[in-house]
Formats: structure tokens, sequence, C-alpha cells
């Protein structure tokens, strides 16, 4: 081993810094963080292995028709619902839609709105203005108001209502990527890479956004909760999925309301999912938040 | 024929001895020891009454307060369907059935003191039909158009023709044509008898339409001066919150109740009303939960009340969407579905399984008419017979938001029906609306194929069940079948009430068998109260009267 060798050893030892290192440093000595992450593994263990972990079909009558169905103990472990149905089997493949209406809705709002952000944090000008005043009056409508307005345009399915919550997300993720767009246009390195020569579409995709990003996906995972709770209040309010046997948490809910004095396992173990599942979501977007700001940085 | 009341003297005995004991104050009591009539007893309604005003009303919760403080002609015997004496003491019906003559009650006064009379009559049934403009919106004037058509405008023809007042207690209704049900209908509360000259001095024939086609009163007469003859006076109304009645001091009939105050209110949910009578705020309240029942019947302090079956729940077909116009699929349906375990599971034990479209306390009910047990393999080979390949495509609707006698909780029989039918030979495209405007509104032009639907009977009348539904052609059901239009018809205006019966058992027969849709739940809708209550009398049309009921 030649001296260099053995110096570049030494050197690899230390680990190099940067923003996502160190972030994740911090995100590890976060409790709170940590705890957020074991209950989204439970939501995405639930969600994923639903078909093996249930010990019944979601909509398959194991039990008795009845208004008042048994609680949990006895044959089923959380009981059964008004359909002789398996409570927990139903919760179980609940999981798979609330996260898939999470991560769909998401990603629809996070796609349309990055692609304004940039565009309207890049060029500047009248098309920043255009674009931030459509946001701005998007922004200003209540977004579940303006969620049950798109379902009731859209007709109710499980995709028209992702879509609807997903567009309600458009403004705050364009909002967000401008500004930290506008905050790097001018930085040193963006200045340095343009008096070279890098073409303008290179630069913001491939070091203006990578450098900008850090908020939105803050805030992405802050928003995948609000879409779950927000999904749910549109199945609370009957604008959910047509289809009535469709296991979503929010639903199941609004169909036992009444029975809260004869079997509440029915309206607080859907209940209780969904606060487990927007808590983790929660918890972690914060942690993030601490771990990337670079305000917290030392 | 003619039917005379040997109750009422003695009614007007028990009254008069009432009325002396009750100048004593009260200590020591009198034997009856119903003479301290100064109790409070309030109500959990499911809504607010829309006004007071019974000829302008439909809904339950009006005429639930109406009927405390007015009376008809007739009335049901408490409890029960046959047509009993109330304001009228007995009457006549002449040969042609074209003339029906009254002999009223004397001594009946109004709660604002005038004299109740034959011209009192008259007033009241020539102000229902000479009703114009927004007063003939069916939101308004709704029975007086099923039961009696048109108005005096003759844009359609009417089955009142005239009502003549020879003497003081002699009232005579003159009707266009015969019909065997008009005795039963004047019994509604929405023919029951105002006071003239409060209708007149209070503006009842105001109103107006508003944008949403929903008519409303202007006047004040049927929302501060209701004034009616019955045991109850009005005392004041606050919207969403009470209707107090107090007694009527000087009331004609017979009092053996002991509430001297009576409130109203409102609570919309029925698990809220079961929390307020267990918290002692109410002490009684109308339509219990199913899933509350074995709650109250656990309970020491409460009572569960039925009233009996008197309504059927059913799954419409609209023959207009096929495959629904062949009879075939019909019958596949019908076998698929286990009606039994969707009333076990869901009413609680207060319901039986329907295979008629009237209950069986109704005359003209048959015992004999063709039955479909749940018999999924039969349904299998009754599509496959008929050259059907499985699974048959159908459309199924439900409502949201409502909760009817006969279907507690739709979605619940939906699933259930839903499941059924899927596991057997069907695929379902499932649709649902809110119940009013869209769904009833949907179910009536015939844009579903299957639906959940019921009916309530309003008085005790084949007539107003199957005539209801299959008399004419209906979008709903979306058939023209004239048999069992003319067998309907023919029923109807039968006098002989022999007959009568044997063509209403015949067209039901041919009814159940062309199955227009599956009727599978006849239900005792519930009523709770505090166990100091007593003397409640359920009614299967909601008859009911405080005046009868004691509070310890």
């Amino acid at each position: 081993m030649s001296v260099a060798e053995a110096q570049a050893a030494e050197l690899s030892l230390e680990r190099p810094s940067g923003l996502w290192r160190d972030a994740f440093d911090r995100f590890r000595r976060n409790p709170a963080a940590l705890v957020g992450v074991g209950l989204l593994l439970v939501l995405i263990i639930a969600a994923v292995f639903a078909a093996q972990l249930a010990p019944h079909e979601p909509n398959q009558q194991v039990g008795p028709l009845s208004t008042n169905p048994a609680g949990p103990g006895g044959g089923f472990t959380l009981g059964l619902d008004e359909q002789g149905r398996d409570v927990l089997s139903r919760l179980l493949f609940g999981a798979r839609l609330s996260l898939l209406v999470g991560v769909v809705s998401v990603a629809i709002g996070l796609s349309i709105g990055l692609v304004f952000g940039a565009v309207a944090g890049y060029i500047g000008g009248w098309v920043d203005t255009a674009i931030m005043r459509v946001m701005d009056l998007l922004l200003s409508v209540p977004s579940l108001l303006m969620a049950i307005g798109l379902v009731t345009l859209l007709g109710r399915g499980m995709v028209q209502i992702m879509f609807a919550v997903g567009v309600t997300t458009v403004p705050i993720f364009a909002r967000l990527l401008r500004g930290s767009i506008l905050g790097q246009r001018e930085a040193d390195y963006v200045l340095a890479a343009r008096s070279v020569g890098v073409p303008g579409r290179r630069l913001l995709l491939g070091h203006i956004i990578p450098n900008s990003i850090a908020p939105v996906i803050v805030q992405a995972t802050l928003t995948m909760a609000t879409a779950i709770i927000e999904v749910a209040a549109l199945s609370f309010l009957g604008l959910g999925p047509g289809d009535p046997s469709l296991p979503e948490w929010g639903k199941m809910m609004a169909d036992n309301a009444n029975r809260l004095e004869s079997a509440a396992h029915l309206v607080l173990l859907p209940g209780f999912a969904i606060v487990i599942s927007t808590m983790g979501l929660n918890l972690i977007g914060d942690g993030l938040r601490e771990a990337i700001d670079p305000k917290l940085r030392s | 024929m003619g039917r005379s009341a040997k109750l009422v003297p003695l009614l007007l005995a028990l009254s008069l001895i009432a009325a002396a004991c009750g100048g004593n104050g009260g200590e020591g009591g009198g034997e009856g020891g119903a003479e301290e009539k100064d109790a409070t007893l309030t109500f959990g309604t499911s809504a607010d009454p829309v006004v007071l005003d019974g000829a302008l009303v439909s809904d339950g919760e009006s005429l639930r307060a109406i009927d405390q403080m007015f009376e008809g002609l007739v009335s049901l015997e408490p409890g029960g369907t046959e047509v009993a004496p109330a304001l009228a003491t007995e009457w006549e019906i002449s040969e042609d059935g074209k003339t029906y003559t009254f002999t009223l009650q004397e001594g009946v006064k109004f709660h604002d003191g005038t004299d109740f009379n034959a011209e009192a009559v008259c007033f009241n049934f020539d102000r229902w039909y000479n009703f114009k403009g927004s007063f003939q919106n069916p939101s308004a004037s709704y029975y007086w158009q099923t039961v009696f058509g048109g108005f005096s405008d003759g844009k359609t023809p009417s089955l009142y023709e005239s009502c003549e007042a020879p003497d003081e207690t002699t009232a005579i209704l003159n009707l266009t044509k015969a019909s065997a049900s008009v005795l039963a209908a004047l019994s509604l509360t929405n023919f029951t008898i105002a006071s003239p000259e409060a209708l007149t001095e209070y503006d009842a024939d105001e109103g107006k339409v508003d944008a949403e086609g929903i008519f409303g009163p202007t006047g004040t007469y049927a929302t501060e001066h209701p004034t009616g003859t019955g045991p109850y006076k009005f005392e004041s109304w606050t919207r969403g919150e009470s209707l107090t009645m107090v007694r009527n001091e000087d009331y004609w009939g017979e009092f053996p109740g002991n509430i001297g105050t009576l409130i109203f209110r409102p609570i919309a949910e029925g698990s809220a009303r079961l929390q307020a009578l267990q918290a002692g705020d109410i002490q009684g309240y109308d339509l219990v939960d199913p899933q509350d029942y074995e709650t109250i019947e656990g309970d020491d302090q409460l009572q569960l009340l039925n009233r009996p079956a008197f309504n059927v729940g059913y799954v419409g077909f609209n023959q207009k969407v096929k495959p629904l116009d062949d009879v075939a699929v019909r019958q596949a349906i019908a076998h698929a579905i286990d009606r039994q375990e969707v009333v076990d599971g869901f009413y609680a034990g207060q319901g039986e399984v329907a295979h008629e479209f009237m209950p069986p306390e109704v005359v003209g009910y048959a015992d004999d008419v063709t039955q479909y047990e749940y018999d999924p393999e039969k349904s299998k080979q009754l599509l496959e017979d008929a050259g059907y390949t499985l699974p048959v495509e159908i459309d199924f609707a439900y409502p949201t938001d409502v909760s009817r006698p006969y279907m507690p909780d739709p979605q619940a029989n939906f699933e259930a029906m839903v499941a059924d039918l899927e596991e057997c030979c069907f695929k379902v495209e499932k649709k649902s609306a809110t119940w009013s405007p869209d769904y009833l509104d949907n179910v009536d032009n015939g844009r579903y194929g299957l639906y959940l639907l019921g009916w309530t009977g309003d008085f005790g009348d084949a007539d107003n069940f199957v005539g209801t539904f299959f008399q004419t052609e209906q979008p709903a059901w979306g058939f023209n079948n004239q048999e069992i239009f003319e067998a309907l018809d023919e029923a109807e205006v039968e006098t002989d009430e022999a007959t009568r019966e044997e063509l209403y058992q015949e067209a039901n027969r041919l009814i159940m068998d062309f199955l227009p849709g599956l009727p599978y739940v006849h239900t005792k809708p519930g009523l709770a109260f505090t166990a100091n209550v007593s003397g409640y009398q359920p009614s299967p049309v909601s008859l009911e009267p405080f005046s009868i009921v004691t509070v310890e």
C-alpha cells in the first residue's frame, strides 16, 4: 500500500459531510421522527401485505347480519361489522386504500405544482405573476370545499376523489418551490454555472431544483397526511367512493356513526387507524423539517 | 249502511264528572285518580313540524302535532284501523255511494270559543276544494289531491262535489262518483276541522311557493294560531326548540290522561334522542333505531313500545330497464335474495318477511300468493333456461341520508342484498343518491333498474297500498299490465266489503305472479318511553293521542 493509498483510505474514514448526510444524522437522533417512521412502517406493511395478514376477504361475510354486531374478542380479533364482515380484515385492506390515496393524490399535486412553481420561479416576470395569482386564487378556497366541488363535478369514484384532493394541494407546492427557486436563482453557484455556459434547462433541472427541493419534500410528507384525512372527510360527508362496500376508513366511520352507543368499535377502530397513519406522517414531516431546514443547522 | 256510536253519551258523562272533580283542587282526589291533570311530558321528535295546518302538510311530525289539537269527522279505533266516530257521532252512506250524511257531536267548541257545527264542517271542505294557485302545489295539498283529486277550477276532475249544512248537526258530503275508500280517508289528520273564524282572521289561505318549489303559508294561522277542537290547545312554538301545547279545559270528549302540558322537542339523531331519554330531558321519543332496542329493553327505567306493522319495504323493478322486462329475471332476483337473513339481521326482531305489497292486517291480503323462497340454485336455473349467460348485469340503487321505519339503514339492506345477488348470478352496478330530492326524483322518473323503497299506510285500506303502486302505469315500475290495472279499478269502487276483499285478494295474486317488485319486510316501528309513562297506545298509522297518557 502506497502512502497515497493509505492517505486516501484514512480520508475515507472521515465521512464526507453534506446536506443530506447531515440531515439524515439529525433525523436519526430525533426520537419523535423515529416513532413516526415506526407508525408509517406499520401502515406500509399493513397495506402491502393486507392479503397475507388479513384472516378474511374484506367483503366476505363470515358472521350473521346484525344491527348489533359482535365487538372485539370472541372469534374475531377486532369484531364484526353489520354485514358480518371481519373488521380487522377491512382495516388492513383499508390501509391499502388510504396509502394509495395519500401517495397518488400527493403525486398529482406535487407534479402539477412543481411544474408551475419551477416555471414561475425560473422565468419570472409576467409569467410568474400570472401563475402565482391563479395559485393565490386557488389557495383562497378552503381545500375541503374545493375537493367537494370537484367531486360533485367529476363524479364519485376513487380516481376522481384522488384527483380532487390532489388538485387542492397544487398551489401549496407551486408556491413553495417558486419561493425556494427565487432564493437559489441568484446564489453564487448558479451564477458560476451560468458564467461557464451551462444551458438554462440543465441549470434548472440539474442544479436549482435539486437544491430547492428540500422544503417541498417536507411539505409532501405533511400533505400526504392531510390527503388521507381529506379523503376520509369526503367519505364521511357522503361523497366517498360510490361503491359502499369499499373498506375506506372514513366511510366505515360514517356508516356507523349512529352505532356509537351499541357497537362503538365500528367507529373507533377506523378512527384510530386514521390517527395512527396521519400522526406517523406528521411526525416524519416535522422530523424532516428540523433535519433539513438550513436555519436549524449549526 | 250506517253506523252509530253508543259510546258517546258515556264519554260525555265521564267528562262532566271529570270537570266537576277538577274544581276541588285535587287534595285527596276523586275515585278516578286522574283529576290532577297538571303533569308535563316532553316528547322527542325527529324534526320540527312544517306548519300546523293539516290541509297543508304530509309529513309525520306535522301530523303528530296537529293530531293533538284537531279532530276530524271520523277517526280510527285507538291502536287499530277500524273507522270510529269523532266529531261525527254517526253517518249514513246512500245506496249509490255518492252521498255521505254525518250527524255531528253537539256542544263542541273550537279553542277560540266559537261553535263547531255543520257550517264549520262545510267551510273547511269548501276551503280545501277552493284552494288556488300555490295551494294546489303537490307539496301543499298532497292528501286532498290523493283522495279527492282536483279543485273547483276544474282543471282535473274532483271526487268532491259539494257540502250541505241543512241544520246545525247535519253535514252532507256529496261526491261526483261512488268511492269505497273515502270514509277511511276522512280519518286522515289532513281532513280535520279548523275554526272558520281563526282561518279567516289569521290569513290561512295566503301562501307562496319558493324557488325550490316548496310551498309555505305566509299567514300566521298555521304557525301561531292553529285552532281546532282537540284535547290540546296551541301554546307556543319556537322553531328548532320546542312546540308547547296545553290541555283544553273545555274539551268535549274524554280526557283520561294527566298531561296538562305537552312539549314536542325536535332532536334529529336517533342516538341523541336515546341519550336525552336516558338523561331525563325527555320522557319519550319516536323512531327508535333498531340497534338501540337492546339497550332500551335492558334498562329498567325505560320501556319500548311497538306499532303494528303497517308498512312494506320492497325492491322495485323498473321494467323499462332490460332485462327486467323478463319475468324469469325478476323471479331469479326474488329467489337470489335471502330476505329472511336481512330481516333477522337489521330489524332487531321487529320485522317479518313480506310476501305481498301490503301488510297482513289490511283487508284484501291473500294467504295464497306465489312465494319466492331463497334458492340461488333455482335463480341460476331460471336464468340459464331463459338463455342468459351468467352473470347477468343489472343496476341497483339505494338512498343515502335517510332512515325510514321500513328501512332504518338502507345501505345495510343494500349491501346485504348485493352480496346475495353477486354470489348467485348477477353483476350489480351500484348506485346511490341522497333521499330528497335526488333519489325520489330518480325513482319517480324511472332512472334506476332495481331500487330500494317502501311505503307506510295512511289509513286502513288496500287501495292505499296496492292501489297507490299499481293502479296506473308509472315510470318507477315501467310496466303496462291492463289486467292488474283493471282488477284494482274494479276493487276500488266496490262497496260491498266481502266482494271487495275477494277482488283485492285476486289482485294481490295477480301482482305477485307478475312480480313487479320484491316486497321484503313489514316492520313494527319502535317508540321509547321512561318507565313511569303509561297509557300510550301505538297506532299502525301513528294516530296517537297524548290525552290518554299518564305520567306517574
